[in-house]
């Protein structure tokens, strides 16, 4: 029974190549697609998972209410973490740790390297294994370092890293007591380098004090502890921590934990990844596939005719519906079997190419079974969704009928197949108009005014000699014709997220207004090099000696919002400090546009933790060689890490950016399935049609006539899918976009031009056949008949 | 074997009822070779149909062995028509896509005959009709005369015990009709009932028994 099946299967197959080509096409892609998101789910999901107390390690967050909005503060003050583990018998142990980035080098290598300074807790709460080293001990000694793989690979090659000993800013020695295995790509914590606490005493710094809240804490809760309750008993107990070192009423914190496995999902991670995505990408998982089994039921009811003789006959030799279902939709799951396959095929091929837009490193390799039963189940359901309608709907043909020639396609059938249609192509439609206005919305805020110039900045992170001697470098530097400005700041202009908090006042302040201030501490020329605009007064010049100890630069929302008139001259403190007002700059973009405008001071200093040099664009590979020749006088030895300003800025929507490429491909992949689908149809249709066409030409009807009677009902279909897909559309980009402060409002013309699209391509796509069949001579088709 | 009472079938067009068949009434022996006649349009094909079980009554009983066919499910009706009826049509209708052989094989793979017995029972049939160099053959690739001898080796595989046969030469020229005619009249003395539908005085001369039917109407019964 089951060769007799295969059989008539196959046959059928190959007799009918064209639709068979349409239909595994269509479903192929769809599965690809889906396999493909499947693979980013899944390791989106991953994140984090590979901690063996992922489920009981939780990042302390507190969010704060601000005249502004929300603020959410993910680091705590230091000594925090011991006085709660004093008073709470949940938790097992904390981990804080705070990232910087310091110069290292051994023998005449150097670079600029990101470390992670922590208590020696970390290996324990956290599951990054060590090759070399004991974790109960690496981090005890003061100068110890922990490396990974990556990192010793770089700098000692092929020797031996445990042992070694690395120099830290040039000044403090360390010894390589642990490497850890490589960090996982789905890991939040990114560190390759872990240095103990205890080497910020050496620095000047007590972590045992009250200071600034700059440490990331984690805690280490008991199994089956209940985080409501634990919750609660942080908040209590933070907040009478603060009333009693503030002498304050209120404590304006809410403090929640955020288990480790979720940080990657709920944004807490680096580079992005945010639930929503999630949803959005099998959303569209989702819609290709639909697409491509609407195209294969389509095509394969719209053929039913053709199968409805084998079908009567079957049930005259004496085949009960049972067995005919059985047979058709086994039919359908071999051909998602053979699609299947070559998605698989297909996956494989493109992967290098998803893995670039994605920024991820899949590989098929890692199936594990939990992959191979989701792609199974969804071969399943695609065989069974698609074969499930046309079988039941052929089987259930009155053999009398089918035999004697009676039947016809149905009315009914005819009905389903073009609701599938209008819905095939309403997705379409709605995915394309949102690719639109993802595409307006990242083209607006790439040259959206930040009320500074980003292009042409060239940032360094000096290593040593550079900062040392910032002075002479920039004097050096702007020698040259092609290097217009240089300035030095602490923070990257892009992200200024250092706050003073509440801490702060003017003569005239309302002591009930909560407003928490952004600072950063800036040099000379900054605003200059930046091209930011002053409201009033000046910039910190070098002409005004008094301004570096004196002087204090506000932004216009910090004056507007804290209300202050006539600033320049005006005292204002922070941290207790006094200062006199000497500008007011125009208000730039200091975070992400998902944030406004904050209020913000520029506090001058000597940091140079970033040097920015503006470039002359049209001189740009002769500056950048001028920059490196005088870069390589004072650092002999240093790699410099060097990028663009507007890269750094565009690294903050590379989440976004991603999303729009996925939306580009899906709509292209969409309209392509679609195209096959309405292709397969109309083809069928015209086939179908042949005997009624030759009689109304017969009868004097002209090309015109017939091709507007093919033509007609598609481009109506299309036009009801465009009405429906309109609002789909619509609310769905506002729920996309809803996390930008500054967004491009959505425009009414991305519609009509999507629908414009589609009306073109329907057009084409029916046309073809509809010429065909209008040109083809009557006799031939009756004849044929 | 086949009592049909007052069978009337009719179908609605607009609010008036097409008739095709009025009260007929007609009893069948096991072992009859009975020839039904008519002009065309006279409702032959209907009545074959309802008594092979292919279309129901809109009117009257039809019982058949010891069943009373007006009242069984589809379901069963299925069964029965599976175990004891054969069809053999005009133009044929063997599945295009299936070779002689399997064209053969079809009917026993739906009444569950087991692989080794399936296997003699085709070569047999082969055998017996002389077909075993066209087993591997498409349809297409034979002549009407060799494509009803299919059919009808088909309609027998199964060992039914009413043939019914409509027009089964309507489409052959009188050579291959008339072997066929004898085959079927062959076949009748092995004891399987056969009912054809036919148009032709020749073949009708074959059969035992003639039933004349005119719009509908049971008009003679010889």
């Amino acid at each position: 029974m089951l060769n007799n099946y295969l059989k008539i299967a196959l046959r059928n197959i190959c007799k009918h190549k064209g639709y068979t080509v349409i239909n595994i096409t269509g479903l192929t892609i769809g599965l690809m697609v889906c396999m493909l998101i499947v693979l980013w789910v899944i390791d989106e999901l991953s994140y984090d998972r590979f901690h063996s107390n992922g489920d009981n390690a939780f990042l302390m967050v507190s969010t704060q209410q601000l005249n502004t909005g929300q603020q959410v503060v993910n680091t705590q003050q230091a000594p925090l973490a011991p006085t709660l583990q004093e008073n709470i018998p949940e938790i097992i142990n904390y981990v804080r740790y705070f990232a910087c980035y310091m110069p290292i080098s051994y023998q005449n290598k150097s670079f600029n390297e990101q470390l992670c300074l922590t208590d020696p807790s970390y290996f324990s709460i956290f599951s990054f294994p060590l090759i070399e080293g004991d974790i109960a001990k690496v981090l005890v000694d003061p100068h110890s370092i922990v490396i990974s793989e990556k990192i010793a690979q770089k700098y000692f090659g092929d020797e031996k890293a445990l042992g070694q000993v690395l120099t830290i800013n040039n000044q403090t020695y360390l010894t390589v007591t642990g490497v850890m295995k490589n960090i996982p790509d789905n890991s939040t914590l990114q560190f390759e380098v872990v240095v103990p606490f205890a080497l910020l005493l050496e620095y000047g710094e007590n972590i045992n004090e009250w200071k600034g809240a700059d440490y990331y804490t984690y805690f280490l809760f008991k199994k089956d502890a209940d985080i409501a309750t634990i919750n609660e008993k942080f908040q209590n107990l933070s907040s009478n921590i603060y009333k009693q070192r503030t002498g304050k009423d209120i404590y304006p914190y809410t403090i929640s934990l955020v288990p480790l496995t979720a940080l990657h999902l709920q944004g807490f991670g680096y580079g992005g990844g945010s639930i929503q995505s999630v949803y959005i990408m099998i959303a569209v998982a989702v819609i290709i596939l639909l697409i491509a089994c609407m195209n294969f039921i389509n095509i394969t009811t719209a053929r039913s005719a053709g199968r409805a003789k084998e079908i009567g006959l079957r049930k005259v030799v004496g085949a009960s519906r049972a067995d005919l279902i059985r047979q058709l939709l086994g039919e359908a799951v071999l051909l998602a079997l053979g699609a299947f396959i070559l998605a698989l095929v297909g996956v494989e091929l493109v992967l290098p190419v998803f893995n670039d837009i994605a920024q991820k490193s899949l590989s098929i390799s890692l199936i594990d079974w939990k992959l191979i039963l989701s792609l199974l189940m969804l071969m399943v359901i695609t065989g069974i969704l698609s074969g499930g309608y046309t079988a039941f709907y052929i089987s259930g043909f009155q053999p009398v009928k089918v035999l004697k020639g009676i039947f016809t396609s149905g009315r009914g059938g005819m009905r389903f197949r073009r609701i599938l249609v209008v819905v095939q192509f309403t997705l379409s439609v709605g995915i394309t108009i949102c690719t639109l206005v993802l595409f307006q919305q990242i083209e607006y805020i790439k040259n959206k005014n930040l009320g500074y110039d980003k292009n042409n900045v060239l940032c360094l992170r000096p290593t040593g000699g550079v900062a040392e001697h910032y002075d002479s470098f920039k004097e050096q530097v702007l020698q040259y014709p092609d290097v217009l400005d240089v300035t030095s700041s602490n923070q990257n202009l892009v992200h200024i997220n250092s706050t003073i908090g509440n801490n702060w006042s003017w003569e005239g302040r309302d002591p009930n207004q909560k407003l928490v201030i952004h600072f950063d501490w800036v040099s000379y020329d900054y605003a200059k090099t930046m091209k930011m605009e002053m409201l009033e007064g000046r910039f910190y010049s070098p002409e005004f000696p008094s301004d570096t100890l004196e002087g204090l630069i506000l932004n216009e929302s910090l004056v507007r919002l804290a209300g202050i008139e006539n600033p320049i001259g005006k005292k204002f403190s922070y941290w207790g400090r006094e200062r006199k007002i000497i500008g007011v700059v125009k208000d730039f973009h200091l975070e992400p546009l998902y944030e406004s405008l904050k209020p913000m001071i520029l506090i001058y200093s000597s940091d140079r933790q970033n040097i920015y040099i503006r470039i002359d664009p049209d001189y740009m590979t002769l500056a950048l060689s001028h920059i490196k020749q005088v870069y390589e006088k004072f650092e002999p030895n240093g790699h410099s890490n060097c990028y663009f300003l507007n890269e750094a800025f565009n690294q903050y929507y590379v989440d976004d950016t991603r999303l729009l490429t996925i939306f580009k491909y899906a709509s292209f992949l969409t309209i392509i399935v679609s195209c096959l689908g309405l292709f397969g149809l109309v083809t069928y249709m015209t086939e179908h049609r042949t005997r009624e066409i030759g009689i109304r030409k017969v009868l004097g009807s002209s090309v015109m006539g017939i091709i507007k009677l093919i033509s007609k009902e598609f481009i109506l279909h299309v036009i009801i899918a465009n009405v429906v897909a309109w609002p789909l559309a619509f609310l769905m980009m506002n729920y996309l976009l809803q996390k930008f402060a500054y967004r491009e409002n959505i425009d009414i013309t991305v519609f009509i031009a999507a629908s414009f699209l589609f009306l073109v391509i329907t057009i084409s796509t029916v046309g073809y056949q509809a010429v065909k069949a209008a040109l083809t001579k009557p006799v031939k088709a009756l004849r044929y008949e | 074997m086949i009592q049909l009472r007052n069978i009337t079938r009719y179908y609605a067009s607009g609010s008036l009822n097409t008739y095709v068949l009025r009260r007929i009434n007609l009893d069948i022996r096991e072992g009859e070779f009975v020839c039904v006649m008519g002009p065309s349009g006279a409702g032959k094909s209907t009545l074959l149909n309802i008594i092979g079980m292919l279309d129901d009554a809109s009117e009257g009983e039809y019982h058949f062995l010891d069943y009373n066919v007006h009242n069984l499910k589809e379901k069963q009706r299925s069964q029965l028509y599976k175990e004891y009826i054969g069809f053999v049509f005009q133009s044929y209708h063997l599945i295009d896509e299936l070779t002689v052989y399997e064209n053969l094989e079809t009917p026993l793979l739906y009444k569950k005959v087991k692989s080794s017995q399936r296997k003699s029972m085709v070569c047999d049939t082969l055998d017996r009709f002389q077909i075993v160099g066209k087993k591997d053959l498409f349809p297409s690739q034979l002549s009407g005369g060799q494509q009803q001898l299919v059919g009808i080796a088909r309609a027998i595989i199964a060992e039914p015990k009413l043939i019914l046969a409509d027009e089964p030469t309507g489409n052959l020229h009188s050579e291959e009709g008339k072997k066929i005619m004898e085959l079927f009249t062959r076949l009748n003395e092995e004891g399987v009932t056969i009912i054809q539908a036919t148009h032709s005085e020749q073949n009708a001369s074959y059969s035992k028994r003639i039933i004349y039917l005119k719009d509908g109407w049971l008009v003679d019964n010889l």
